[in-house]
């Protein structure tokens, strides 16, 4: 089914009077396709005085993430702050939970809302979209927890719609995969440290050398990483050159084994894997 | 919102002769609910057929895994790339 366009465009309309309306506003900002979209949207409507988009920094955060970050701030003319969050110092974040990303954004909103506050910038927001509504994500009562408003997902944008929206409006990030952070790779009870996510991160930035596009996991599983591709793309790295260039690559970033996953990425792969299930 | 969680893992014995069945010569290493196969280069290259790929994740969902994944090995007549730690 075409995706609507008039109405995406519709809800860009309503999402700029939403932002009108509040002020001076400051946003949660990863330079991921919902933020970017946010934060070009704000700095739009409000100005450069009217926004900041503001990076929490962490050994989580993949640094191509945050060069994308940059280049969309750059482009578009949004003002930046940058502040350091320490989630990995939390030994309940550390311990890898199934709510751990409650403990990252408890840290996260903790730092950036009365930095925020403290700059005139009275309403904080994040990117949630209406499409995260139906996941499980414990960082979502951390938002809050800290009066964190939603606009897309309470305007009723799905990543469709974003996406559309995003193009429209020429941010490069309209077609970027997802991009959660890094923790994400490591299975619940694993414990996120400092040379696991390097590790990972190592890993998927040499598979991106070698020309792999799209959706891109490496699931950290110890002395094995599994690989999860974008499914139409699983095939044509089983041939044997590819197959031993990936294997070359993610070893050199520090893993004994490689195994590619047959089903192709799969948000939350993790989750299923380990059966955990909203309920 | 809550969790539930279930790690109950898979039957790799009966996968891997369900995998035998389809003359596909893997092992499986189980990993809780993650179905590892280790296989010689040729079947691997066979994996990258749709259909074939679409039996074996069929066969491992009904052998109680969710995920399976094919361990890569070198190019036959390589050894691949040395790992040094300290």
């Amino acid at each position: 089914m075409a995706h609507d366009a008039s109405s995406a465009a519709q809800k860009e309309r309503a999402l700029a009077a939403w932002l009108a309306g509040r002020g001076r506003v400051a946003i949660g900002f990863s330079g991921g396709v919902d933020s970017a979209y946010l934060a070009v949207v704000a700095r739009n409507t409000l100005g450069t005085d009217g926004v900041l988009a503001i990076i929490g920094r962490s050994a989580s955060y993949p640094a191509a993430q945050w060069a994308a970050a940059r280049r969309v701030a750059d482009e578009f003319e949004v003002p930046v702050l940058e502040l350091d969050t320490e989630e990995l110092a939390d030994p309940r974040y550390a311990a890898n939970p199934s709510n751990r990303c409650y403990f990252c954004k408890t840290e996260l909103w903790g730092k950036l809302v009365p930095v925020a506050r403290a700059r005139g910038f009275g309403v904080v927001v994040d990117g949630t979209n209406a499409d995260d509504l139906g996941d499980y994500r414990p960082g979502a009562k951390a938002a809050r927890e800290n009066d964190v408003l939603s606009p897309l997902a309470e305007l009723g944008f799905t990543k469709d719609d974003i996406r559309e929206r995003s193009r429209a409006l020429g941010l490069p990030t309209w077609r970027q995969p997802s991009s959660p952070c890094l923790s994400s790779r490591l299975p619940y009870g694993t414990s996120v440290t400092v040379e696991r996510l390097a590790q990972v991160e190592r890993a998927e930035a040499a598979l991106r050398e070698l020309g792999i596009e799209g959706d891109l996991r490496v699931r950290f599983h110890g002395d094995l990483a599994r690989l999860e591709l974008a499914p139409d793309a699983v095939a044509q790295w089983l041939s044997p050159e590819r197959a031993s260039a990936i294997l070359h690559a993610v070893r050199e970033a520090g893993f004994e084994r490689v195994a590619l996953d047959l089903c192709g990425f799969r948000s939350g792969s993790l989750n299923i894997l380990h059966g955990v299930t909203a309920a | 919102m809550s969790t539930a969680s279930n790690v109950d893992g898979g039957d790799a014995n009966a996968f891997a002769s369900a995998l035998h069945s389809l003359d596909l010569a893997c092992a499986v290493e189980a990993r809780a609910r993650l179905a590892l196969l280790v296989a010689d280069a040729e079947t691997v290259q066979r994996l990258a057929a749709d259909a074939t790929r679409r039996e074996v994740i069929a066969l491992a969902r009904a052998h109680g895994f969710t995920n399976v994944a094919v361990e890569l090995a070198p190019m036959p007549g390589r050894t691949g790339a040395p790992l040094l730690r300290d």
